[in-house]
């Protein structure tokens, strides 16, 4: 029987200076050799001496010495996350710019403006699909491949799905396309399903596929954007059933920063094995009732794990949070622990400490409920 | 006639984004950084100067939301969450209010760049009271109506600092009452918004966004300050019915979320025929909202289409 509570991490996590220099032909500097060495040791990784001779020289860097040093950065992430004691792993996204700009720039169609901001001094580059969405070639695969070459662990791939991929976007192409409805938010609606669905299947329905083929089998479609226009959730479920047909993989999704009760009754119609949602930012985990209310009865990936913040959750504090989701949804083998999100922007220091605590929360959560 | 102006926060710079990159990392200084904050307003004061614009802002660089500056100033309150800022990739963090509140007084105006608009036509812009105890958590009150007064209070100092610096113009944003209409709204946030402005010796505006302005007319027209308006690209303006008293209307024309520049003639035609819609003698062409979601270089393009558009109304 499977172990209740397992634990997985969510996507990405900051990328170490030395891997950032390292591939802009930068040479470290000592604390960035330092904090290198640190982990190396702490992660028991081997061959260091590798790595170090690359990073070693200023100046431009060939493909070749690039590729090494971000499989490297790509290595020592797996092995971050395993040694923090999560059940499910994948490569910290160390080498992705960022979840939307890494897929765009695979994309024709597509023209980066420039930087638009999250919040605070967080800012994304932002791009204007001008023409028609076409896939260039299906992406991850290498990355997916290293990992399932290196991992000790079960892997999960995430990808970024179609609705947040245009959501992001300005849309000037299908807008102009759909120029012959007369009435501007009928008009703005079915640009925005055209163009989502244009993504579903000519962008990610290949990708998947093409994922699966070399060996996925566990595939996180991450959608934060799903309830930002809570009139487009059937654009977002379309979307999701229509980039998965013939996916054979386990599949979930990651919906963070999001009212969820938008998405109901919508998602059920999605064919998706879980949820994997963000609490910890507001503390309510009393919304877990959604699923309750609503007959849902697929898996939930229950965010414990605030990653804006430098404060350590304690193991006692997650056990609570996992218990009182339990005490909601009275199925303990529902229930999967995770981060609110991507830990990218805390210190690898901070990162580590938090999901040390998540897994140990989980452990006392397990046992608890073995009574 | 016609008139124009910015509604919002302006998106900052691509060398401005590195600098505050930079500076949230350690490795610029505060004072540097503040630098480019005020060399910027002023460029973009400049800008607007130079489209003929008739009143000018900062930009609110400083600000990281419309809510921040009450967030991070106010005893008793603090800048929580972080929230999804109503149907946008982009996010506020919510103002968490653990006591009640009490005025300050000069909050906004310390995250002005007054250097760069002094002796100009400046317009400010603060939250409506409505806005500002809708998006805020509540730990203090426990019942909306004392809450909402005292924000009313709180804003009505703000608005009293910043019209005895030299502020001539003061917008309250309010995006709350279109897109989440709540019904019997338009009575207290009228009343709360009538505390704030009373013996306010500038122009006031109500400006509203993101949401449908038709379900809340005629009331809408009905707040006490000199001009009201709403976002074109929210509001089904064919189904709009009205009559404005003497305020000037202002009319978002120009999509401050979409980089799709705008068609100047098909837009001054949209307002000439929401004016004639709502029986209005003087409107002003504004953004529909904040131009923060477009990157700076599409903001600015968008200036100079706002300026065309009120040259086209005339």
């Amino acid at each position: 029987m499977q172990k209740v509570f397992p634990t997985q991490e969510i996507g990405s996590l900051a990328k170490p200076a030395w891997l950032v220099k390292g591939v802009r032909g930068v040479r470290p500097s000592p604390e960035d050799r330092a904090e290198l060495d640190y982990w190396a040791a702490r992660l028991e990784i081997e061959g260091v001496d590798d790595l170090r001779h690359l990073l070693a020289t200023n100046g431009e860097r060939s493909e070749g010495a690039k590729q090494a040093i971000r499989d490297w950065g790509a290595l020592f992430a797996v092995r971050f996350l395993e040694a923090a004691g999560l059940d499910v792993v994948y490569d910290g996204e160390a080498r992705r710019v960022e979840m939307y700009e890494y897929p765009v720039r695979r994309i024709d169609g597509f023209q980066f403006y420039g930087h638009v901001r999250s919040f605070d001094y967080r800012y994304y580059r932002k791009a204007a699909v001008v023409d028609r969405v076409q896939l260039r070639e299906p992406f991850h695969l290498d990355e997916l491949g290293f990992v399932k070459r290196h991992a000790r662990r079960p892997v999960k791939v995430p990808i970024t799905g179609p609705y947040t991929l245009a959501d992001w976007s300005f849309n000037e192409y299908y807008l102009r396309e759909a120029g012959d409805i007369r009435d501007l938010r009928r008009r703005n609606y079915e640009a925005k399903r055209r163009f989502v669905m244009d993504l579903a299947t000519e962008v990610l329905r290949p990708t998947l596929l093409a994922l699966v083929e070399v060996g996925a089998d566990w595939i996180q479609i991450d959608e934060p954007a799903a309830t930002t226009h809570p009139e487009e959730v059937p654009i977002l479920v379309e979307a999701f059933n229509a980039a998965t047909e013939g996916v054979r993989a386990r599949l979930s999704i990651h919906i963070c920063y999001s009212d969820y009760r938008a998405l109901y009754p919508h998602i059920l119609q999605m064919r998706v094995d879980m949820l994997t949602l963000e609490f910890k930012n507001t503390g309510d985990y009393n919304i877990v009732n959604i699923f309750k209310e609503f007959g849902d009865r697929r898996q939930i990936g229950l965010g414990v794990l605030d990653v804006h913040s430098d404060v350590i959750e304690t193991p006692e504090e997650i056990q609570e949070r996992i218990l009182q989701a339990v005490g909601i949804l009275g199925a303990p083998e529902r229930i999967w622990v995770n981060p609110d999100c991507g830990l990218r922007t805390r210190t690898w220091d901070i990162a580590f400490a938090k999901l040390q605590n998540l897994v140990e929360g989980a452990r006392l959560a397990r046992e608890t409920v073995a009574g | 006639m016609a008139f124009a102006h910015l509604t919002g926060i302006f998106p900052r710079s691509e060398e401005l984004i590195t600098a505050t990159r930079a500076f949230e990392r350690g490795r610029t200084d505060k004072s540097a950084l503040d630098r480019l904050f005020e060399e910027e307003a002023q460029r973009l004061v400049a800008l607007e100067v130079e489209h003929g614009l008739d009143y000018v802002t900062d930009g609110l660089l400083r600000w990281q939301d419309l809510l921040r500056p009450l967030a991070d100033e106010l005893p008793g309150v603090h800048a929580g969450p972080v929230t999804r800022w109503f149907d946008n990739n982009s996010f506020y963090r919510r103002p968490v209010i653990e006591a009640p509140l009490e005025p300050v007084s000069g909050a906004a105006l310390r995250w002005t760049s007054v250097r760069a608009l002094e002796g100009r036509p400046w317009k400010a812009i603060l939250p409506s009271p409505w806005a500002f105890a809708a998006l805020s958590e509540d730990r203090a009150y426990g019942d909306d109506k004392a809450l909402l007064r005292d924000v009313a209070e709180v804003l009505r100092a703000e608005a009293a600092s910043l019209a005895a610096a030299g502020c001539r113009y003061i917008q309250f944003s309010d995006p709350v009452l279109v897109a989440r209409p709540r019904e019997g709204a338009l009575a207290p946030a009228q009343l709360a918004l009538a505390r704030v402005v009373e013996g306010l010796n500038v122009c006031t505006a109500l400006y509203t966004f993101f949401g449908d302005a038709v379900p809340l007319l005629p009331g809408l027209l009905d707040f006490p300050v000199h001009e009201v308006g709403f976002d074109l690209f929210a509001t089904e303006v064919d189904r709009l019915d009205g009559r404005v008293r003497e305020q000037v209307l202002l009319l978002g024309g120009l999509n401050g979320r979409n980089s799709l520049l705008e068609d100047p003639q098909e837009t001054a035609q949209t307002v000439r025929r929401v004016a004639d819609r709502l029986h209005a003698d003087q409107v002003a062409v504004v953004p529909s909202c904040d131009l923060e979601f477009l990157p700076y270089e599409v903001a600015v393009a968008k200036v100079r289409r706002l300026a065309e558009v009120k040259r086209l109304v005339g």
